[in-house]
């Protein structure tokens, strides 16, 4: 139902300003310059030309058909443009616009849905930071993203997502859609669970919610849904949750009945925005795993150590290299090393170390995390032969320096996701192998 | 929606600890056994059947919390002191008292409430006075099913109790599982509810048995 709200043919942008400081500016140029495809209609009543684009001074007056309506008009205008949008045909609506439930205009929020509700319209928003499509070059947000990925972003905080964005960029990853749901007036959480559970250029959900409408629908969507879902939901505290009820208005909710609802529907919570990313980047292209035999192999002791921490104190046991294992091992770590689990390496590791013991390893363990503690050399082109024989690899790359730089950005390229702590790194392996339980 | 919630609705009230315990019964939740007394001879006669020592409760339609308005005496150990206990709340409440077998087990937390968001949701935990300070409690949201309430069961410390440990026997697990899946239809098939305490349901040796039971409409 939401195909042309998120793959829009023809757009108009109502508010569209040539004062390149507003933000009926800024969306219009990143339509125009994220490449967009399809038909873009500034609306203004001044009328005129902006960016070249002839401007209407009404939706009415557009030729064509509509797809979607970007809306960045002043609050009160807004039921006045949707009377006009319901008119003209209109049945997608992303309001940028805030001023609403928010600002304690619940009443003027009310009209615009009841007005939606009218002729059919659907409503991403209001008091949000729009949508961008990256596979369909379709940015009507800001700041302009155009890498393509595999992660849906959707988010009731405009800087959470246009943050997780920046970051999927700044890795190479890109994302898939993002989508800022602000009030939430209509398109709500679950509406994003079922679209993008079908979305061909979708992979992972990452959601940051500040409250579910309704619960047991949530719930159903997100059994229903093949793709990993994570899910960042703040208000944990009771100060949280106060400030939650005047931020965006939603309920916050009991916390340990939500985290029962993830924990029954197998939606993966991450605990903070860090998280969010990083579980969000991990199941974008890792394969969750059953199984407690973890093997780490480090050339930093000190890093293994920190990564057995955090799994042991999240129920993931740590399992102790037997005689099997250090028999095939012997000749691979270097004298000095320490061969146990973790695997230490130590500061003479090289790339090919790692992939020997990868490879006469790999038919007893899981999963590996492979910890590369130093600027080792070709670390990239090792790891995606370790890939290849089958297991999940987690890769946790610190203190590298320049070559650090380098081989991270050639792993991200080659759909390896790279987290620069050890512990991040195995908390993503708790999240991966926690989701295969559920 | 059940009989007693039917009446206790109609009447404008709460239902009382031994409607909650009939219904329970119903359900097939094991409830520690017990007596109702309107009578001083009534309450005596009920102890002797118990055998001492028992406690003693005041029955009330008003969702009250018994032990903080005075409400419960524990081990009463003679008929002596079971006359001044009946005197004493009988001051408190005109409908009667419970009288019930005097046990010490595991106290567990066993609970349900309608969340706002969720619906229906069961909890369980370590029960006791102070639920609220230690928070070892674990929740579903309705309904479960024996898998589930074990997964549930198993996010608690005291479940480390209950598998046995130093001189605590292992207690029959799935009992316990039994009842918060029956404990889950309860509350699935009367949404009216919105929350049920049974604070302390104890782990004994012998099977799990509720010890107090408040349904709030």
């Amino acid at each position: 139902m939401l195909e042309k709200m998120f793959y829009p043919e023809a757009v108009a942008v109502i508010g569209a300003s040539a004062d390149p400081r507003k933000l009926g500016h800024v969306v219009l140029k990143n339509i125009v310059e994220g490449g967009f495809k399809g038909k873009i209609y500034p609306i203004n009543p001044k009328g005129g030309e902006i960016l070249g684009l002839k401007v209407y001074k009404s939706v009415l007056e557009v030729p064509g058909e509509i797809d979607l309506a970007v809306i960045i008009v002043p609050a009160k205008f807004v039921p006045d443009v949707m009377e006009d949008l319901g008119k003209k045909g209109v049945k997608n609506a992303v309001i940028i616009t805030g001023g609403f439930r928010e600002a304690g205009n619940e009443e003027l929020e009310e009209k615009v849905v009841e007005i939606a509700r009218k002729y059919g319209i659907r409503i991403v928003g209001p008091n949000c930071q729009g949508i961008n499509n990256t596979h369909h070059n379709f940015c009507a947000s800001w700041p302009l993203i155009t890498m393509k990925g595999k992660i849906a972003i959707a988010s009731q905080s405009g800087t959470v997502a246009a943050a997780m964005a920046e970051w999927s960029q700044r890795d190479g990853i890109g994302f898939s859609t993002f989508v800022s749901l602000g009030n939430k007036a209509d398109v709500d959480e679950v509406d994003i669970i079922n679209f993008f559970s079908k979305d061909e250029n979708t992979e992972v959900i990452a959601l940051y919610i500040e409250g579910v409408r309704d619960g047991r629908k949530f719930m159903e969507a997100a059994k229903k849904c093949k793709k990993p879902i994570v899910v960042l939901k703040p208000g944990v505290t009771e100060r949280g949750a106060k400030a939650v009820q005047s931020h965006t208005k939603s309920m916050a909710g009991r916390n340990e009945v939500f985290d029962a609802a993830c924990k029954q529907s197998g939606v993966i919570r991450a605990e903070n925005l860090e998280e969010l990313y990083d579980f969000a980047k991990a199941f974008a292209y890792l394969k969750p795993f059953k199984g407690d035999r973890i093997l780490i192999v480090t050339s930093s002791g000190g890093s293994g150590i920190l990564a057995v921490d955090v799994l042991e104190s999240n129920g993931v046991k740590v399992f102790e290299a037997d005689e099997e294992i250090k028999s095939r091992l012997k000749d691979i770590v270097p004298p000095h090393g320490i061969l146990d689990n973790p695997i230490d390496l130590t500061g003479d590791a090289t790339a090919e170390m790692y992939l020997e013991v990868a490879k006469a390893t790999h038919d007893l363990v899981d999963a590996f995390l492979l910890i590369f503690g130093d600027p080792i050399e070709n670390a990239a082109d090792a790891t995606a032969e370790i890939v290849k024989l089958g297991k999940t690899v987690v890769v946790a790359f610190l203190g590298g320096g320049d070559v650090e730089r380098r081989e991270v950005e050639k792993m991200h390229s080659y759909g390896i996701p790279v987290f620069p702590t050890p512990e991040r790194a195995a908390k993503v392996l708790v999240a991966l192998r926690r989701w295969s339980d559920a | 929606m059940h009989e007693i919630i039917k009446r206790a609705l109609k009447e404008k009230r709460y239902p009382t600890e031994p409607e909650c315990r009939k219904m329970l019964e119903d359900y097939n939740i094991p409830v520690l056994d017990y007596r109702v007394a309107k009578s001083e001879e009534e309450a005596v006669e009920a102890a002797e059947e118990l055998g001492y020592p028992v406690v003693m409760k005041i029955v009330s339609s008003k969702g009250v919390h018994k032990s903080d308005i005075g409400g419960v005496v524990l081990d009463i150990k003679s008929k002596d002191e079971l006359m001044n206990a009946f005197k004493k709340l009988t001051s408190l409440s005109s409908e009667g008292v419970l009288i019930s077998p005097m046990v010490r087990g595991i106290e567990l937390f066993v609970g349900a409430f309608q969340d706002e968001q969720f619906g229906g949701v069961v909890a369980f935990g370590t029960g006791g006075k102070f639920v609220e300070v230690y928070k070892d409690v674990s929740y579903r949201i309705t309904p479960i099913d024996k898998e589930e309430a074990l997964r549930m069961m198993k996010e608690t410390k005291v479940y480390r109790i209950l598998s046995g440990y130093r001189d605590e026997k292992p207690r029959d697990i799935e009992k316990i599982a039994e009842l918060l899946v029956n404990l889950s239809r309860l509350v699935e098939e009367n949404p009216e509810i919105k929350e049920i305490d049974l604070n302390p349901t104890f782990s004994l040796p012998e099977g799990v048995f509720v010890a107090d039971a408040r349904f709030i409409l």
